[in-house]
């Protein structure tokens, strides 16, 4: 066996590839639960490539075929149905871990120096997905699909000057049809999976192993130094029981509750005349969605909605104190913590009808201004905070008891 | 560094720069097929003019048609709708429209049924919420038209936008032109329209 590698070093590096990036790649070993999430999203990226690519075999990309097509693999194609579900619940996996994943960076200020450009790659790569998840919506043609795609194609129609030709360029047609269908099933399968996710995804990996993992403390530790230890097996280990953890979770929904995330009007196929009473996106864009309908100007919500993305972008920039873990940050750890649960609320005004009372009182419409306020207001104060916090602890000199590393 | 060997480096930057300046070029010209390739292709922009029978149209009534694979609002107004309409001061509304401007026939609205907010098809009905006037209610986000299209509340930026149209006679209408080709039907006032020919 040896005989063989060895044949394959000398041409191909790929023992001192596994090697770098994988078995000895220098990991903090204080890391919790909290890291796992990056390899389970690259677990649930296989399997929706996996799942999509065999779904792809069935499918039929026409707005006369498609309904219908996806009815054929849930019937007759052979496990149709278990490729079907694993890819539609795929999805909710993959936005689910994405959303902790970037909580953590969030927390643990994975996105200050020198981590910048990971945490940049990491936003395409969240920006990507949306993309991704939105085309592949389009694609079983049920009325949820169609509607929620003419809703947000028209966003395009608020880009000053040439809006309106913008949207049609967009749609391939003055409303959602056909050519629509058809680009967004050959974005959906080919480039955008394999090209820009693919790609994106490779440059995330390379810039992590560059500037290595964060950690809960925020430290930078020395890389070989005590505080780390090599991935084989400690964290191959570690991942591999968490994902068998969440896969677990991930087949509970798949066997038995798939339908859970797929909105019961969309098993009627499109219906370009109708539109649905309320119409609400995959629950993953929800709290975007609440920021969009809370400015009562089109062209507002369009840049509300854009801005509370963008601002991710400028984090590294705006959060300016020294001290990289919230653990450390005692006004900071505040303040997240409103954060993510408005971020969560925002979720559930977009949930809801604008006109509909939630259970504090407020009109949803009304509760969506003060969640979209508390939204930005998040970041607005984020640079104003090194001013007047305390880190509780100087960590690049101390280290508080039980985190003590040998 | 000699002057020879300045002028070399200096010659190689400027041919490296004029090199990347054409292929930059030239790589936008050979984008422009693929972005074209995506505009609507010639047999969607033909789709042109339709003819709908309104002979069975009653007063009151509400008839949507699907032109250009979009929903055509076409009402047959009553007496009270036209009093309702009239009675909206125009000067108050966000985008201001004279009822003469809406119509060609007191009669007869006709319009884009696709509200200017983010495209839903908003429903007619006969008194909109919060309000005793008839008029079109966008169910996603709440927008309220009255029923000459024009933008009484809610998100919509705009009045529904027009659709040219002729009454060839009193059954027969009219939808579209063979010019009215571009995009984006951004008209809000008839005499905008391009003349519709029979």
């Amino acid at each position: 066996m040896a005989r063989y590698l060895d044949w394959i070093d000398k041409r191909l590096p790929a023992s001192e590839f596994v090697q770098k990036h994988v078995t000895g790649y220098p990991t903090p070993k204080n890391l919790n639960y909290l890291w796992n999430f990056g390899s389970l999203l690259g677990t649930f990226f296989v399997i929706q490539v996996l799942t999509g690519v065999w779904l792809a075999m069935y499918y039929k990309p026409d707005t006369a075929l498609a309904f219908d097509s996806v009815q054929h693999i849930m019937r007759d194609v052979n496990y149709g149905w278990l490729m079907r579900y694993l890819h539609a619940i795929g999805a909710t996996g993959i936005f689910f871990s994405m959303y902790i994943h970037m909580a953590r960076g969030l927390y643990y200020g994975s996105f200050k120096s020198p981590r910048e450009l990971l945490w940049w790659i990491g936003l395409l790569i969240f920006l990507a997905f949306m993309a991704e998840a939105f085309m592949g919506y389009l694609l079983p043609w049920g009325q949820m699909s169609f509607w929620g795609a003419t809703v947000i194609t028209n966003l395009f129609s608020t880009v000053p000057i040439f809006g309106p030709e913008l949207t049609v360029w967009v749609r391939g047609d003055f409303a959602i049809g056909d050519a629509t269908l058809t680009r967004f099933y050959s974005f959906h399968t080919t480039i955008f999976p394999f090209a820009i996710i693919g790609l994106l995804v490779i440059m995330h990996l390379s810039a992590l192993h560059r500037v290595g993992s964060n950690n809960p403390n925020g430290i930078e530790y020395d890389k070989k130094g005590p505080a780390m230890v090599p991935f084989s097996p400690y964290f191959i280990t570690k991942d591999a029981w968490f994902i068998a953890l969440a896969l677990t979770i991930f087949f509970y929904f798949v066997f038995f509750w798939p339908d859970a995330f797929i909105e019961p009007v969309n098993n009627e196929p499109a219906n370009p005349l109708k539109t649905p009473l309320h119409i609400v996106p995959e629950w993953y864009f929800l709290p975007f969605y609440a920021i969009l309908r809370s400015i009562p100007d089109k062209l507002g919500g369009a840049i509300a909605m854009g801005g509370s993305i963008f601002i991710l972008f400028l984090l590294p920039y705006i959060d300016r104190s020294t001290v990289k873990s919230t653990r450390y940050r005692p006004v900071k750890k505040i303040l997240i913590w409103i954060f993510f649960i408005d971020f969560i609320a925002l979720g559930y005004v977009g949930m809801n009808a604008p006109d509909a009372v939630s259970f504090v009182g407020l009109k949803m419409a009304n509760l969506g201004v003060i969640l979209t306020i508390i939204y930005f207001l998040f970041f607005a104060l984020l640079p104003v905070l090194p001013y007047f916090e305390k880190p509780k602890l100087p960590p690049d000199k101390e280290l508080p008891k039980g985190d003590q590393l040998a | 560094m000699t002057e020879t060997e300045k002028e070399i480096v200096t010659r190689r930057k400027f041919l490296t720069g004029a090199a990347a300046l054409i292929g930059a070029v030239g790589a936008a010209f050979a984008a422009w097929p693929f972005i074209r390739a995506m505009s609507p292709t010639k047999d969607i922009l033909a789709a042109g003019v339709q003819e709908v029978d309104i002979s069975g149209l009653q007063p009151g009534q509400l008839k949507t048609v699907i032109w250009r694979k979009q929903p055509v609002f076409i009402l047959k107004r009553t007496p009270q709708m036209i009093e309702e309409a009239s009675s909206v001061k125009t000067s108050e509304l966000d985008d201001p429209a004279a009822p003469e401007e809406r119509v060609k026939e007191p009669e007869l609205f006709v319009s884009l049924g696709i509200c200017t907010h983010l495209g839903c098809i908003p429903k007619f009905v006969e008194k909109l919420p919060e309000s005793d006037v008839s008029g079109f209610y966008c169910p996603c986000h709440g927008g309220k038209y009255d029923n000459l299209g024009r933008r009484l509340g809610g998100p919509p930026p705009e009045n529904l936008h027009l659709v040219p149209y002729k009454l060839a006679d009193q059954s027969r209408l009219i939808i579209g032109t063979a010019e009215f080709g571009g995009y984006g039907e951004n008209v809000r006032k008839i005499q905008d329209l391009p003349p519709v020919e029979v």
